[in-house]
């Protein structure tokens, strides 16, 4: 399983590593969302900031178990944006 | 990298107008298109880069995996957003429900003597009596080194360790109590913490400082 090198680094591969039950990789796409987190819980006032930054990181880690990968994606996917100034993020 | 990636996505919508990213795919082996077992897709950098070598199919599924990948991102930035909204509304209702009221009663029995004021730890109550009560904080120290190294310290240095790490006062408060200036407190705290961390590497274990 872990030989492929070259799909490591996509969020595909990995979730369904990880939904197959490795861990590792489950530690290395949170570890991705490190920044994600932490700018969000920086909302919170410092002595909340704790409890959130752990709710966050709960809510995220069910979210990738229970994510889709195979899902078909709906129609938006294949229309240019029109309500939007400012290109797709990554 | 950024912008390629958002070109492919444009070209990609000229392509397919509808259905799904592996409609490109011809059936048969590739059914599927991004089987993860025993199919060479390919690397995120050629997918980007575009070589010639490269198949309409492992194309397909780079790119499928790419605007996966993009998805997935915007997926968790919104949820990450959400969940933080969530977390602010039920820790607010939380608040507004169960207000800590000193004057309340704290048991439920109904003794109104009993109140939740009186359970604080009084700022004035004297030191020697919260020292003894919390006795010392070297009692607690889990790594036997760190253990050797603080029954090293002075018994002031040990008192001052104790009151600030153990019951959390402020230098101001220990200086107070103790008949010093609070820079006295601050100095010999630091030299105290400054004897643990060399004790404690000198005999070779992480020495991690206090606990």
């Amino acid at each position: 399983m872990g030989g492929d090198k070259e799909n490591e680094s996509f969020f595909y591969d990995m979730l369904l590593r990880i939904q197959k039950g490795d861990t590792e990789s489950l530690e290395r796409l949170l570890s991705t969302f490190q920044p994600a987190v932490k700018s969000c819980a920086n909302q919170a006032l410092p002595s909340e900031r704790e409890d959130l930054e752990q709710h966050l990181w709960e809510k995220l880690t069910r979210a990738i178990y229970t994510y889709d990968v195979n899902a078909l994606w709906d129609h938006t996917a294949y229309t240019p944006r029109t309500n939007s100034s400012t290109p797709p993020r990554t | 990298m950024k912008f390629v990636v958002s070109d492919q996505f444009e070209h990609k919508n000229r392509l397919v107008p509808a259905g799904c990213p592996n409609i490109e795919a011809p059936a048969g082996e590739e059914d599927g298109g991004f089987s993860i077992k025993g199919h060479p897709t390919d690397g995120r950098q050629r997918a980007v880069s575009g070589g010639p070598q490269k198949s309409a199919v492992t194309q397909s599924a780079g790119q499928h995996k790419l605007v996966f990948e993009l998805r997935f991102r915007s997926y968790v930035r919104s949820l990450l957003h959400y969940a933080a909204i969530d977390y602010f509304r039920t820790e607010r209702r939380y608040q507004t429900r169960n207000l800590l009221i000193l004057d309340g009663p704290a048991s439920m029995q109904g003794e109104q003597d009993d109140c939740w004021k009186d359970r604080l730890l009084s700022p004035d109550m004297a030191i020697e009596e919260a020292g003894t009560t919390y006795c010392c904080i070297g009692e607690e120290l889990v790594q036997p080194e760190l253990y050797e190294v603080f029954k090293l310290l002075t018994e002031r240095q040990r008192l001052i360790l104790t009151l600030s790490y153990g019951e959390c006062r402020t230098d101001r408060e220990i200086g107070l109590q103790m008949g010093v200036s609070q820079q006295a407190v601050n100095k010999s705290k630091r030299a105290a913490l400054d004897k643990l961390k060399r004790g404690s590497s000198v005999k070779g274990d992480e020495g991690n400082g206090r606990r």
